[in-house]
């Protein structure tokens, strides 16, 4: 067995930081809680009388999700760590290139004097960063591919921090341009 | 301005209650309780992360060597247990309150900044509490030297949440007389 009871507690921790952005940016909450009528509904739903939260439901969602993957994880066998690592290290290489590629559209785009539509469809960087992936992987060192790194632990983690700082960047944008000015 | 507009926040908190006697209290004596637990919260993590990014290699003379020279592997369990309590309170007790009543009221303000860096410091929190068990794991007696790197990293995250917090939770809190 490649992982023991405890090698589930690092899994645990990588899959909940995924499971929490994909779970506060697509909106999947279990629940939502009402904090001015004191009321909870599955699932997410609209705002009521006064603000609706979705946090404790995106905790929840992730919480449930990552502990499956954990449990998930504790029965791969050792013939599956390679593919196990490959994986991350493909999807890793994926989301870096996906967002060059997107960056790289949105400029060719602002600057282009012609009306270049496709440039904002998200297939665009998407598969453009697929196919740089699959060509990147045929250059990835063997050492990168042979055992589980235990690095993603915190490197996915942080990875998800940056994220959410760049999906937040609309609050501080227009304070960090008035301090500029 | 600005002082005069933050004052609307205080005001918007004792409408939203409706006693304002107990619920208020309650708040506040949370709030105290929530402020010392970070306090020990950081003393603990700032021992271990200095620690481990700066380990002590002879007798400690200095005070800077006593602060790192301490068995910091111990304070795992401390740590972990102040981190779920701190996020109990903050995020089950305090959260709802701050959701109801200043954020809404810092958002009608303006106040963009104050109100994203508070979103982060939900989402770090998340991320880090998340953490914990791979926390736990990589700092298990007896302490594997291979897994040094990791367990430098993950402490390294953690201790960056709590500092976090930790200001930005004071700058919300005391946001009101900053400007005034």
């Amino acid at each position: 067995m490649v992982m023991s009871f405890y090698r589930a507690f690092p899994v645990f921790s990588t899959a909940f930081a995924v499971l929490y952005l994909l779970a506060a940016t697509f909106n999947y909450a279990l629940f939502t809680y009402h904090p001015l009528l004191h009321e909870l509904d599955l699932l997410a739903q609209p705002a009521k009388a006064g603000p609706a939260m979705y946090w404790y439901g995106w905790i929840t969602t992730a919480a449930i999700g990552a502990f499956v993957v954990a449990a998930v994880a504790t029965f791969v066998t050792e013939r599956w760590e390679r593919w196990i690592q490959w994986t991350i290290t493909f999807a890793c290489t994926y989301a870096v290139f996906y967002v060059i590629a997107n960056g790289v559209a949105v400029f060719i785009y602002d600057r282009s004097s012609y009306e270049l539509e496709f440039l904002k469809h998200w297939a665009t960087p998407a598969t453009g960063a697929l196919v740089a992936t699959v060509i990147a992987s045929f250059f990835f060192p063997v050492r990168w591919t042979q055992r589980v790194w235990s690095g993603w632990t915190g490197v996915i983690p942080l990875s998800v921090m940056l994220v959410f700082v760049y999906l937040l960047r609309g609050w501080f944008i227009p304070s960090v341009g008035l301090i500029l000015k | 301005m600005n002082a005069r507009f933050l004052t609307a926040i205080v005001d918007a908190n004792r409408s939203s209650r409706g006693s304002p006697g107990g619920r208020d209290a309650v708040i506040t004596a949370l709030l105290l309780i929530h402020g010392l637990l970070a306090a020990a919260l950081i003393g603990a993590i700032t021992h271990q992360l200095l620690s481990v990014w700066w380990p002590p290699r002879a007798a400690p003379g200095s005070f800077f060597a006593r602060f790192r020279a301490v068995n910091v592997a111990s304070y795992r369990n401390a740590i972990i247990i102040m981190f779920v309590i701190e996020t109990f309170i903050g995020g089950v007790l305090l959260y709802p309150s701050y959701r109801v009543s200043s954020r809404v009221v810092m958002e009608q303000l303006r106040l963009a900044a104050p109100v994203g860096i508070f979103d982060l410091k939900e989402h770090f929190s998340t991320v880090a509490l998340g953490l914990l068990p791979a926390y736990w794991y990589y700092w298990r007696q007896p302490l594997s030297a291979e897994r040094a790197s990791i367990r430098k990293f993950l402490t390294t995250i953690i201790a960056f949440t709590i500092w976090w917090n930790f200001l930005v939770g004071h700058f919300t809190n005391n946001i009101r007389g900053l400007w005034s």
